[in-house]
């Protein structure tokens, strides 16, 4: 019935059309994918958290309330307070925000990255390509984390410096799916066309390839956002994320608050479980993109 | 429902499974897992047990890994032709599955583990900060912090040569698991 009524949705939506599109394939990822839905619906509380913390939170994230001092959940106190007698609530909110803001710009930056290496390596290919792929593979071989713990600490910590080293990882890493799509696009006969017409190679590659590698481009991001906030919470949780006062998620389960996570077991579920969850919806939503926009993948 | 347990496990950070791991138990029923380092020296049995929870929480996320790739090549092996020849044979199922099946479906599963090779000296890092354990991941740590490049050079040295090891034991066992590329 679906595939009758819309045909023009699925296939390659028109300019036009494209508000139609959207909403088309909104249903397709409700009626085929819940549990993709699911993560997205998620995805956007996490997202609206983030953006309204300030609204949303009853208290500041470092308004330190010594009298209530490692108070358990009740309902003053949502998901109970720290060592210091902060609302961990509220910094749960404070740090979606961090997460937000890192996870979004990092992998928008590393999606960016990864496009251009990609790109550039699989469309020129030979020994071009061959040299850039043998770096892309020695950068590979070295621990991500390693390499970040190593670089945050030459150039010191700092939300910049983070979000910059996460999608230089990140980008690096997810350049080998964009280039394998472009080795297979570049050998299509419009490519050839546009070829023989004289255009010229960055024409080609941002008018002709571009376009037609966006489909592991968005999941490549989405799962990159999922990522980037596992991979910053983890900087943080060894002490090299966004330094102290700032609540971040992995931040908030390491350093003093585990001398008195024996008395208080409540600081150390809130962030973790935060975190598994977005983590969690943003991999089930690109998991559910992933088989939506890949056709060889929608019968499986 | 293997695919979302297996984003689910890979959704949980170890560091945080190894936070619950060390703080629960203890408030639950008084036990905790050890943090005192036994050399193998001391006691073989207590040096492996006290690495064995921070292992089965690094393998916890590469194993979701491993699963799905696996399950993916399952399905595609499953239907070969060959399959259809030993269920015709009269085969049983186990042997099929793991003589016939699990071993054409196994190349790239151990091309993965190679190239996963990495994220175990990643996740070395954490778990060893998580539960004290005096190895490579937090001798880094420490080199890190005091700037003691020599050191982190070392370390990085040594990741280095053990994933190019690891990676060759990956191609070398391509033979031992595919005649095809034995003859070459």
């Amino acid at each position: 019935m679906a595939e009758i009524t819309h045909p023009t949705a699925t296939v390659a939506p028109a300019r036009t059309r494209a508000p139609n599109a959207y909403v088309a394939f909104t249903r397709r990822l409700f009626r085929e994918k819940p549990l993709g839905a699911i993560g997205a619906v998620f995805c956007l509380i996490f997202l609206f958290a983030g953006i309204f913390a300030d609204v949303l939170a009853p208290y500041g994230y470092n308004q330190i309330m010594p009298i209530n001092r490692m108070k358990p959940p009740s309902w003053q106190f949502w998901f109970g307070t720290d060592n210091l007698g902060r609302d961990i609530f509220s910094r749960v909110l404070y740090g979606a925000r961090l997460s937000v803001i890192i996870g979004l710009s990092a992998a928008g930056l590393g999606t960016v990255i990864s496009l251009t290496i990609g790109i550039v390596s699989g469309y020129i290919g030979g020994k071009f390509d061959m040299l850039v792929q043998r770096f892309v593979d020695a950068w590979l071989s070295f621990p991500g984390i390693v390499v970040l713990i190593v670089v945050v600490a030459v150039v010191g910590p700092g939300m910049p410096q983070i979000i910059g080293i996460l999608a230089v990882q990140g980008g690096i890493a997810g350049s080998r799916i964009i280039r394998s799509a472009v080795l297979s696009v570049r050998e299509q006969s419009y490519v050839h066309a546009a070829q023989s017409i004289g255009g010229t190679p960055s024409r080609v590659m941002l008018r002709h390839i571009l376009p037609n590698v966006m489909a592991p481009v968005i999941v490549l991001f989405t799962v990159g956002v999922g990522n980037v906030i596992l991979a910053e919470s983890a900087l943080s949780f060894l002490g090299f994320g966004v330094p102290p006062p700032a609540p971040t998620w992995g931040g908030m389960l390491t350093g003093s608050a585990r001398n008195y996570m024996y008395l208080a077991p409540w600081m150390a579920l809130a962030p973790g479980v935060c975190l598994t969850l977005v983590v969690f919806s943003i991999n089930m939503f690109g998991d559910a993109l992933r088989d939506l926009l890949d056709p060889r993948m929608r019968n499986r | 429902m293997l695919r979302t347990a297996s984003i689910l496990a890979l959704a949980i950070p170890a560091f945080w499974t190894g936070t619950l791991v060390m703080v629960f138990p203890s408030i639950w029923w008084g036990w905790s897992p050890s943090v005192k380092y036994i050399t193998w020296a001391q006691d073989p049995l207590g040096h492996l047990a006290m690495m064995a929870i921070p292992a089965l929480i690094l393998g916890k996320g590469l194993s979701a890994v491993i699963m799905r790739l696996t399950r993916t090549l399952m399905l595609e092996v499953l239907r070969q032709d060959y399959i259809r020849t030993a269920k015709a044979k009269g085969l049983a199922t186990g042997t099929i599955v793991l003589r016939h099946a699990l071993r054409n479906a196994l190349i790239p599963v151990v091309t993965l583990i190679g190239l996963q090779a990495p994220v175990i000296f990643g996740g070395a890092v954490i778990l060893e900060q998580i539960f004290v354990i005096p190895g490579m991941g937090l001798l880094l740590l420490e080199a890190v912090t005091s700037r003691d490049y020599p050191t982190i050079t070392g370390v990085f040295l040594v990741i280095g040569v053990a994933v190019v090891l690891i990676n060759l034991f990956v191609d070398l066992s391509y033979g031992w698991l595919d005649p095809k590329v034995r003859s070459r």
